[in-house]
């Protein structure tokens, strides 16, 4: 676990946790190691997930600063399925509880039905404390239940998920006839109004691929080309967001992984600390800045 | 009985090849000796079988001592090399001299039945017309070329490994032949030896290393004992008994290198089965069939079948597949310039089963996960197993095997790649041509066979009717999207200004420690910030904030006590309180402080701000 | 359950499509489409699950017929009052909840639900909302069906519990339904919103419905923050129900009790302010103790 916040108590670090690689594949053929993206399933293909998972009781007892003989441990594996930044429905498959005695390496195998399964599987594996310790500092967890490790996956099965663009590379003429755009290079399906939206849900870039040779490059990943389809979804997208009424409000209420929220974040990117009146009033004035300030942002290459 | 007779061979005025050039000869081969030994005595046994003959092995492995140890001193070994010829003593190796001082002489045994045994003429300067030189080539002459055709071993080198397996460099043969079509029985002691001088006859003379012990040809030399003695000698020596009707020869070597024990036992067994098995399934023709018996110090020990041996399980029915040309599991490997069919393949899975105890012993290469494809030519011995990639997925292996094409052309090709201990096929050993090609192309499409089984890579003609994948494009363009990894909404934050954007630059915040201090719950953060001074002015401001949900959450309308604080940034030793920092020119590790209610996540943003210019 | 039925898709060009035609249709003041019509003219955009279970246009069929039934029990197709609506809104879910078809993974993807309410029962969804809610006929947590079927499956006590089955779901206002599942973290786990919608209709009981809207926004947002450091999920059912307790008890801090309340309820206030007394010194090491 990268942990990027702060627990109120101490947690595990990864020296004394160790995860073995995830392996998955259909249930009864041989596993393949976890990629993002699994082909060929579907609601009759049985999945299959395995790993393992040791901790060293000793290392644990010390960093939680609880004495080895009162620690008690659980591991939970949690698997989900259904779309979203959390998914729609979860389900505990396993707990195993460890203690200073307890065999340390834990092979955890997961048989998940077909039939339960809806786009996604998310696999999320959690040490919890089991017991409150009878003794401890006081930034020791004391709660059934503290989170003091974790580690997720997620798998898509049949369609792109939220954490990659919605594209599509289809025929325009085929698909968007007697449409005034059906010459265009791309074009963006969402609808403005839905800034509460899930944005992997709401939003999908078609790319036509009538024009061949630019969706050569898309299916090649060429940045320059990316960075400019993209920086022209940014603009439409911001635009749509600055030039609604209550575009303040709505914003703030939006959840993370919505398409507002996704709009906060690419106006963040491309005007930092601007507030959204000094944004708008660039948009009207400095029209030009404004439009490239959000192509800057767009940049699609290796981050820092 | 009379003790042999030892012939010392001098150098002839024409030179000959000396015993260190005949050791050399052997290369390096990529096996383990015992391994490589095994593998060529079967291969020369298969060889000497006559078209038709199911051969008979007997893999052997006992301990001479006291009166058998005695017999062999006296009747064989009475008469011992020049003290000069004990060559300065090495590591692995002891002079026959010592070795035959020990208390306790050890003997592998490696016989066989229904072969030819070791025909011809006893002597290379004797002309043989059509007769084979089986003797000759195995006892006296160095690297005579084979001709069976399609035979094992192309080149007839193996014999010398024969003595680098023992640790005296010397060997006893006993065989049951023809010679001009008459049965014989003949037995015949060799040690290969460093060449060296000696004063002989009152004169110095120079001698190859080379030594027999036989009967006086009254020429200077031995020949073999032949004939009813010879059988006697066998007899006495305990060597596998022979008669006309159990044709073939028996090589006993001479406390060979090899430690004894059960893993003796189970890498004897493992020797015959990893590198013989496909003459030794249920469903290998009669007549090419191989029967091989172990015994260890008199214990027999049982060969299962191939079949019943995993992994070889999967690799047997990888080669009945191949025999049969089964529909739809061969795969016929092709050359495409020029056009040929180089052999073909197939590679079988199945669930990893549990091994024969045999196979768990340390370093079995038939204990771990199958993943290889065997390497064959039509002779049906493994050259060797080409390794691919296993299953991740502990619970499965695979198997394959190769056969490269019957015709002349091909298999020729194949063969003359193979080194002396014809364990492996090495294409670079062959000059530019066909030939060349040939092996080459073979083992390019047989290596991308092996690293792609596990994971085939998408035909190309499944997606028509589809659009093309744009994965990959919607994964670069989704890194764009923020926060769905739960890294939290810390986005490196950047200045504005064309060009200036990685110039001036701070990480994703990390949690680096909690502490307990002044009666609270102090976090600390860290963030790697970059800075080329262009902005000096800049100031870097440290937000906390709660974490619901894995991100950002305002305290609003929550309880009073549930608040977070920043105590302090800090950078080197500058050290500010809540009001930011002004970057200057510094860059470095960024460390934050923050308080953490009793009972809820904190997490922190950072951003830059220009600060007051004035 | 064995085989899925497989259920159409409308993809999100589809649903837009619809929506622009909802749209003009909504000035003009003229007719909705019939649905052999809108299934012609979105045809492009419907798509199935290439394989892995069965196309069931007859469940397609059920749905619709069983579902306008509902609503026309409700009032459909004459405009509805909003306890009309809510009265739908149970029905259906119900209704939705029981079917064994449809305890089926279609029904957790969105472009499912915007099958069945832009082309199946659009004049369903343009009846309890409007045309110009595009978010009623997109699929989502807001999906006018999608919504409600999420709501009964989750807060559907079981067969045994036999008149109390559908008490959650009977009991629980809209803004509290929203709360709950419109917060995937906590919709996600059928166990915590079961929890969390017990303790509404705890807390609403003690200071009545009608002051519950703030108390539940604080009282959820309190539990995700919970939440993010101990696994709820995690707790025995009565810890976790202790647990919601402990949080509507504080969200509620300070509001006075309805006045005409049976004297059952004053327990659980005691018990929730005992729960805190042993809180507040440090860090709910009572709760931990098992």
């Amino acid at each position: 676990m990268t942990a990027t916040f702060a627990l109120p108590f101490l947690t595990l670090p990864n020296e004394v946790v160790t995860l073995g690689p995830w392996i998955v594949g259909q249930a009864g053929a041989p596993l393949l190691p976890i990629k993002p993206m699994l082909d060929g399933w579907d609601y009759a293909t049985d999945l299959e997930l395995q790993s393992s998972l040791s901790i060293d009781m000793r290392a644990a007892s010390e960093v939680l600063a609880i004495p080895e003989q009162e620690l008690k441990l659980a591991v939970t594996l949690n698997v989900g399925t259904g779309r979203g930044r959390f998914p729609r429905t979860t389900k505990r498959i396993s707990s195993y509880i460890l203690d200073a005695e307890a065999e340390q390496l834990i092979e955890m195998r997961a048989i998940i039905p077909g039939n339960m399964l809806s786009g996604r599987v998310h696999a999320r594996i959690e040490v919890l404390l089991a017991a409150a310790p009878a003794s401890g500092s006081i930034l020791s967890p004391n709660c059934v239940g503290s989170r003091l490790w974790s580690e997720e996956i997620s798998v898509e099965l049949e369609d792109g998920g939220e954490n990659r663009f919605p594209i599509e590379v289809v025929s325009f003429t085929e698909t968007f006839p007697n449409h005034g755009h059906m010459t265009a290079p791309w074009y963006l399906a969402w609808k403005p109004g839905g800034l509460a939206a899930d944005f992997g849900g709401s939003i999908r870039l078609y790319v036509n691929s009538d024009h061949r040779e630019l969706a050569q490059r898309v299916v090649d990943g060429d940045d320059v080309t990316l960075q400019a389809i993209l920086g022209d979804v940014m603009v439409q997208m911001i635009t749509a967001a600055l030039d609604t009424n209550d575009s303040a409000e709505q914003l703030r209420e939006c959840e993370e992984g919505s398409v507002g929220a996704q709009i906060s974040a690419w106006m963040e990117l491309a005007f930092p600390r601007r507030g959204l009146s000094e944004i708008q009033n660039m948009q009207r004035n400095l029209p030009g800045h404004f439009h490239a300030g959000i192509h800057a942002a767009a940049e699609v290459g290796d981050l820092e | 009985m009379i003790p042999l007779k030892l012939h010392s061979e001098r150098f002839a005025r024409t030179g000959n090849i000396a015993g260190e050039g005949f050791r050399r000869l052997l290369g390096r081969p990529a096996l383990g000796l015992l391994q490589t030994v095994i593998r060529e005595a079967l291969q020369n046994s298969i060889d000497a079988a006559p078209t038709g003959n199911p051969v008979e092995i007997l893999l052997r492995y006992r301990t001479l001592e006291g009166e058998n140890l005695q017999r062999l001193r006296n009747l064989v070994f009475q008469d011992l090399p020049h003290q000069q010829a004990d060559s300065s003593e090495e590591e692995d190796s002891a002079s026959l001299r010592s070795t035959l001082k020990e208390e306790q002489v050890a003997l592998l045994e490696i016989a066989d039945f229904n072969t030819r045994g070791l025909a011809g003429p006893t002597r290379a300067d004797i002309i043989a017309g059509d007769e084979r030189l089986d003797f000759v080539n195995f006892l006296r002459n160095i690297g005579a070329a084979r001709d069976t055709h399609h035979g094992g071993g192309t080149y007839g080198y193996g014999k010398t490994s024969l003595y680098a397996l023992s640790r005296a460099s010397t060997i006893i043969a006993d065989t049951q032949t023809t010679c001009g079509g008459i049965p014989v029985r003949r037995v015949m002691g060799c040690h290969l030896a460093d060449a060296f001088e000696a004063v002989e006859g009152g004169e110095r003379r120079r001698f190859t290393g080379r030594h027999w012990w036989g009967r006086d040809d009254a020429e200077g030399g031995v020949d073999p004992l032949e004939g009813e003695e010879a059988a006697q000698l066998a007899d006495l020596l305990g060597l596998p008994p022979r008669d006309e009707s159990r044709t073939g020869t028996t090589i006993a070597i001479m406390a060979p290198h090899i430690d004894r024990g059960d893993d003796l036992r189970a890498e004897l067994l493992e020797t015959v089965l990893w590198n013989f098995w496909p003459r030794m399934c249920g469903f290998t023709p009669e007549e090419r069939k191989i029967v091989v018996h172990i015994e260890y110090e008199g214990e027999e020990i049982e060969v299962p079948a191939p079949e019943q041996y995993p992994p070889l399980d999967l690799y047997a029915a990888a080669l009945k597949n191949v025999r049969d040309n089964e529909d739809g599991k061969v795969t016929t490997i092709r050359s495409a310039k020029p056009i040929a069919e180089l052999g073909r393949l197939s590679i079988v899975r199945g669930m990893r089963a549990a091994r024969n105890f045999m196979a768990l012993r340390e370093g079995s290469p038939m204990r771990e996960q199958a993943h290889s494809i065997a390497l064959m030519r039509p002779v049906e011995l493994v050259v060797r197993y080409l390794p691919g990639e296993p299953f991740a997925d502990p619970r499965f292996e695979w198997g394959g095997v190769f056969i490269c094409s019957n015709e002349d052309e091909i298999e020729r090709a194949f063969a003359v790649t193979e080194p002396p201990a014809h364990d492996d096929w090495i294409p670079d050993m062959l000059p530019k041509g066909r030939a060349k090609t040939y092996v080459n192309v073979a083992l390019r499409e047989l290596r991308h066979h092996a690293a792609t089984y596990v994971q085939p890579k998408a035909a190309f003609g499944m997606s028509e009717g589809r659009g093309p994948s744009v994965a990959r494009t919607a994964a670069k363009l989704g890194r764009i999207l923020s926060n769905s990894s739960g890294k939290g909404p810390g986005r490196p934050a950047s200045p504005r200004g064309s060009g200036s954007r990685k110039k001036i630059a701070i990480s994703a915040p990390r949690f680096a420690g909690l502490d307990y201090c002044d009666g609270q719950r102090v976090a600390r953060f860290e963030a790697e910030l970059k800075n080329d001074g262009s902005r000096p002015n800049l100031v870097l401001n440290a937000t906390p904030h709660l974490v619901v949900d894995g991100s950002f959450a305002s305290a609003d309308d929550l309880p009073d006590d549930i608040k977070v604080g920043l105590i302090s940034i800090s950078l080197g030793d500058r050290v500010v309180a809540t009001e930011g920092m002004r970057i200057g020119s510094t860059q470095g590790l960024i460390s934050c402080q923050v308080t953490v209610p009793d009972d809820a996540a904190v997490g922190i943003r950072f951003t830059f701000d220009e600060g007051d210019a004035a | 359950m064995s085989n899925v039925r497989l259920i159409p898709r409308l993809n999100d060009v589809g649903v837009t499509r619809c929506l622009d035609d909802l749209d003009q249709l909504d000035e003009e003041h003229s007719e909705l489409m019939d649905l052999e019509r809108r299934r012609s003219e979105y045809e492009a955009w419907i798509w199935c699950a290439a394989s892995g279970g069965s196309l069931s246009p007859e469940l397609v069929d059920e749905i619709r017929v069983q579902l306008i039934a509902i609503a026309g029990q409700h009032g459909f197709p004459t405009p509805a009052s909003d306890r009309q609506k809510a009265g739908f809104d149970v029905a259906a879910a119900k209704w939705l909840a029981s079917h064994q078809q449809m305890h089926s993974p279609e029904f957790l993807r969105d472009d499912t639900w915007a099958f069945l309410s832009c082309i199946v029962l659009q004049e369903i969804v343009v009846w309890r909302y409007s045309a110009r809610q595009h978010g009623r006929f997109a699929g989502g947590v807001r999906n006018t069906f999608q919504r409600l079927w999420i709501r009964g499956r989750t807060l559907d006590l079981g067969e045994a519990a036999r008149e109390e089955r559908w008490h959650l779901l009977e009991s629980l206002s809209e803004d509290a339904m929203v709360q709950i599942f419109e917060r995937a973290s906590i919709a996600s786990h059928p166990q915590l919103a079961r929890a969390i919608a017990q303790g509404w209709v705890d807390t609403a009981e003690r200071i009545g419905r009608g002051r519950m809207e703030d108390i539940m926004r604080r009282a959820t947002k309190l539990l995700r923050l919970r939440n993010q450091i101990v696994d709820l999920t995690f707790l025995s059912p009565e810890n976790l129900r202790e647990e919601v307790e402990r949080v509507f008890a504080r969200s509620s801090e300070g509001i006075a009790e309805r006045e005409d309340r049976v004297g059952s309820g004053q327990k659980t206030t005691v018990a929730s302010w005992i729960s805190r007394a042993i809180r507040r010194p440090k860090n709910v090491a009572a709760l931990s103790g098992q």
